[in-house]
């Protein structure tokens, strides 16, 4: 798509980082015109209209121009804030995971309305606050679905055979392998038929069939173990905001265990 | 760099190391070597002999982790100083804005950074642990968490807040609203809600 010298567009700020003296490079992704590194300057100032407005996990009405070597903000108001999400620090490291995730799988530049929606999607469903560990996991399973990186939920990936119901999922091989299939397989684990079945409906289920999903602890808990493991051999290594969430998870632990 | 190119060795060597300065560009580097190299020789030592004693002698004071040449700190060793009242910053330069306000009479805590899941920041990087230990003593009655108003500095305080509340100290945020000068039309949604909920009586 041809882009306009200036332009305004809807957009997510995914992060951020400091530039030069008071200037900040924010990551910002649009439904029109995907992911776009753009400078924000003199945003590190107590003074200035724009730096409240362009903070991660926040949804922001952009005007950018074209500059010599990236977009430069020329105008930025706030859309959707994300009050509750921001105020809670375990929903607002998932949020911040959420928005790695879809930095790091999608290219920059391309059209991104399904990414958009979905992290947007993913967003609202945090900032309501029920079930928050079920936003992530959907938001995992569609967008490798979306960006065709999806694992393979519907036939062995060994022989092929389609009634698979339980058996292994494997990072390696890309997805799923029937017990006849999964001994011998490196990196294979084994998968519950509950666990299966949850994977399917959070990868292409119908929106509603996914937000009465009740799963189990342990079949949530399978899971996040499976999604994570194949999200790190994508990503070459665990995705970097995940240390924080096992640190909020392990604090809370210890104080259960104390109380 | 280009232009350090036709520069010779130790000239161009100059150059490289003026350049990996923050904010400093390929002209900025440029003109300050040629600035070093016009300057009287004495003054051009006296800059070399500055950053290398900086470098040797000042280190972290093993209290509040301030830059310093004197371990305790100025602020940690000051008795006129309020010893039940610490300040959490991000950086060392927080220390100097907020001893410019004229303000603030208690010590300070340098956390050297702020939680940045993104960018694999947890707290286990920060000076986290060191505050806890200063806080065991039983000396410090009041906590003044005072990171950046931003979603890193505020993740920070949260959890600060979280780990300290059951040490029995009370943890303060410093009040987040309108900046001096500013107009309310340009402000940001957060900053209008936080301005209305730490409205004061007239």
């Amino acid at each position: 798509m041809e882009t306009p010298r200036l332009f305004k567009t809807e957009a997510i700020v995914l992060r951020h980082r400091p530039l030069a003296e008071a200037d900040r490079l924010v990551v910002l992704l649009s439904p029109t015109h995907g992911k776009v590194e753009a400078k924000a300057k003199g945003v590190r100032r107590a003074k200035s209209r724009m730096g409240g407005h362009l903070q991660p996990l926040t949804r922001v009405l952009v005007q950018l121009a074209q500059g010599h070597t990236r977009y430069v903000v020329a105008g930025c108001q706030t859309l959707e804030s994300f009050p509750a999400l921001q105020a809670d620090l375990d929903r607002l490291g998932m949020g911040l995971y959420a928005c790695e995730l879809v930095d790091r799988f999608l290219p920059p530049g391309s059209e991104s309305y399904l990414a958009y929606h979905l992290l947007l999607e993913t967003l609202r469903w945090l900032e309501q606050g029920a079930s928050p560990a079920l936003a992530l996991r959907r938001l995992e399973a569609r967008l490798l679905h979306q960006g065709g990186f999806g694992p393979e939920l519907g036939r062995c990936l060994a022989c092929g055979a389609t009634a698979v119901e339980r058996g292994a999922f494997s990072p390696l091989a890309g997805g799923v392998l029937c017990p006849a299939c999964a001994p011998g397989q490196a990196g294979a684990r084994p998968l519950s038929a509950g666990a299966l079945a949850a994977l399917r409906v959070l990868q292409k289920g119908p929106a509603g069939q996914v937000s009465r999903l009740r799963l189990p602890p342990a079949i949530a808990r399978e899971v996040e173990l499976h999604l994570r493991a194949y999200i790190a051999h994508l990503l070459e290594g665990d995705a970097r905001s995940t240390s924080f969430l096992d640190h909020l998870q392990r604090q809370l632990l210890t104080a259960a265990q104390e109380a | 760099m280009q232009e350090s190119a036709a520069a010779v060795g130790p000239v161009a060597r100059l150059i490289e190391e003026f350049h990996k300065l923050p904010g400093i560009g390929p002209k900025s580097a440029q003109r300050l070597a040629y600035h070093v190299l016009r300057a009287p020789a004495a003054e051009a030592r006296a800059l070399a002999d500055a950053i290398i004693e900086a470098r040797e002698r000042v280190t972290l004071c093993s209290r509040c982790q301030y830059l310093t040449d004197t371990d305790p700190c100025r602020f940690c060793s000051d008795p006129q100083r309020d010893r039940a009242t610490v300040c959490v910053v991000e950086e060392p330069l927080d220390v100097l804005a907020i001893e410019r306000s004229g303000r603030y009479r208690g010590l300070y805590h340098v956390l050297h950074g702020v939680i940045s899941p993104m960018d694999g920041i947890g707290p286990e990087d920060l000076k986290v642990g060191e505050l806890l230990d200063r806080l065991r003593s039983g000396e410090v009655r009041e906590v003044i968490v005072a990171t950046n108003p931003s979603l890193e500095g505020e993740a920070t305080a949260m959890y600060l807040a979280r780990l300290l509340r059951p040490l029995g100290v009370r943890v303060t945020r410093l009040a987040r609203g309108l900046p001096m000068g500013a107009d309310i039309e340009y402000a940001d949604d957060v900053t209008i809600a936080r301005a209305l909920e730490g409205r004061q009586e007239l």
